[in-house]
């Protein structure tokens, strides 16, 4: 569990800047998500994300001031300045990044800057407590081992 | 620290049944919250707490079947079966209450069934880190008391 690429989440939802902030509604009930990646599709190449668009996003910035989610498109109203990582990037590494920048959730990208995954603060707690149920596993153990040695 | 009455903010940003998903979205961004607690009942100030209305729902329930928000009101769409927490219960019992029912925010009301707070997985996972940090702090406290004593000791 050291890389951030063993621990993310690789079924991203993504969309090309295009896609309308209904079809995207529609995208995230679909797949029972909270986030969208908006991708860059034109390009041949691996595809880059672009930006990010979460469902409070979009009740901000549309639902909320009455604009029409059906000419207003991801591409209008994601979050562009956006910090990644790459799959072999440590956890802790990582963590501090979110930390550092105040993110709950980020693209993570493979070798050649493509989206592979997305890591959030509800998988890096998973893994932190896991790591915690392990330690006292280690307590458990010496017990016994402590009781083994000393008969 | 011992009860979820202690720890629970005490702002909370509220709607009626009867508001519209758009006003209810104009709060939530004028607030900057995602969710808001639906109440009923207004005397004297009192709440009750009937719903929770999410972003989330707003999207699922709304904006992905391309209805109107100001045609759609929040007791439409907010999750009816609701859940809240006394304020005298215990952190702990809270923490496995909503460990048990899957849920992230849960509305904390007095022996009067009123709304006094709510609380989150946020600020349960602050308590509850703030509680393993004091623990990893026994060890540095006992090697410096041992540090103490020992030098008397030997002075």
């Amino acid at each position: 569990m050291a890389t951030i690429g063993e621990i993310c989440n690789r079924e991203v939802i993504v969309a090309p800047p295009d896609t309308t902030v209904s079809a995207a509604a529609k995208l995230m009930r679909r797949h029972h998500v909270g986030s969208i990646v908006v991708v860059d599709t034109t390009s041949a190449g691996p595809r880059a994300p672009l930006g990010l668009v979460t469902d409070r996003d979009i009740v901000v910035e549309v639902t909320a001031v009455d604009l029409d989610p059906n000419t207003l498109t991801v591409g209008d109203i994601m979050v562009r300045d956006l910090s990644t990582a790459r799959e072999h990037d440590g956890v802790l590494e990582t963590m501090e990044i979110m930390r550092y920048k105040g993110v709950r959730r980020m693209p993570i990208l493979g070798d050649d800057r493509q989206l592979v995954g997305i890591v959030t603060i509800d998988d890096l707690l998973e893994v932190l407590s896991e790591e915690l149920a392990e330690m006292t596993k280690i307590v458990a153990r010496e017990q016994v081992h402590e009781a083994a040695a000393r008969r | 620290m011992a009860t979820i009455g202690e720890i629970c903010r005490r702002e909370v940003v509220v709607t009626k049944g009867n508001a519209s998903v758009a006003e209810a979205a104009r709060l939530m961004q004028k607030h900057h919250v995602g969710s808001l607690v639906v109440v009923t009942g207004d005397n004297g100030g009192m709440r009750r707490p009937v719903g929770i209305l999410t972003d989330r729902d707003m999207i699922m329930e709304v904006m992905a079947s391309e209805r109107n928000p100001h045609e759609v009101r929040v007791e439409e769409i907010m999750s009816a079966r609701l859940t809240t927490a006394r304020d005298t219960d215990g952190v702990h019992q809270t923490l496995q209450l909503m460990r048990y029912k899957g849920i992230r925010r849960l509305p904390i009301v007095n022996g009067n069934g009123d709304l006094i707070g709510i609380v989150t997985t946020d600020d349960l996972l602050r308590v509850l880190s703030y509680d393993i940090v004091t623990l990893a702090g026994i060890a540095v406290r006992e090697l410096s008391q041992e540090a103490v004593e020992r030098s008397a000791h030997y002075a």
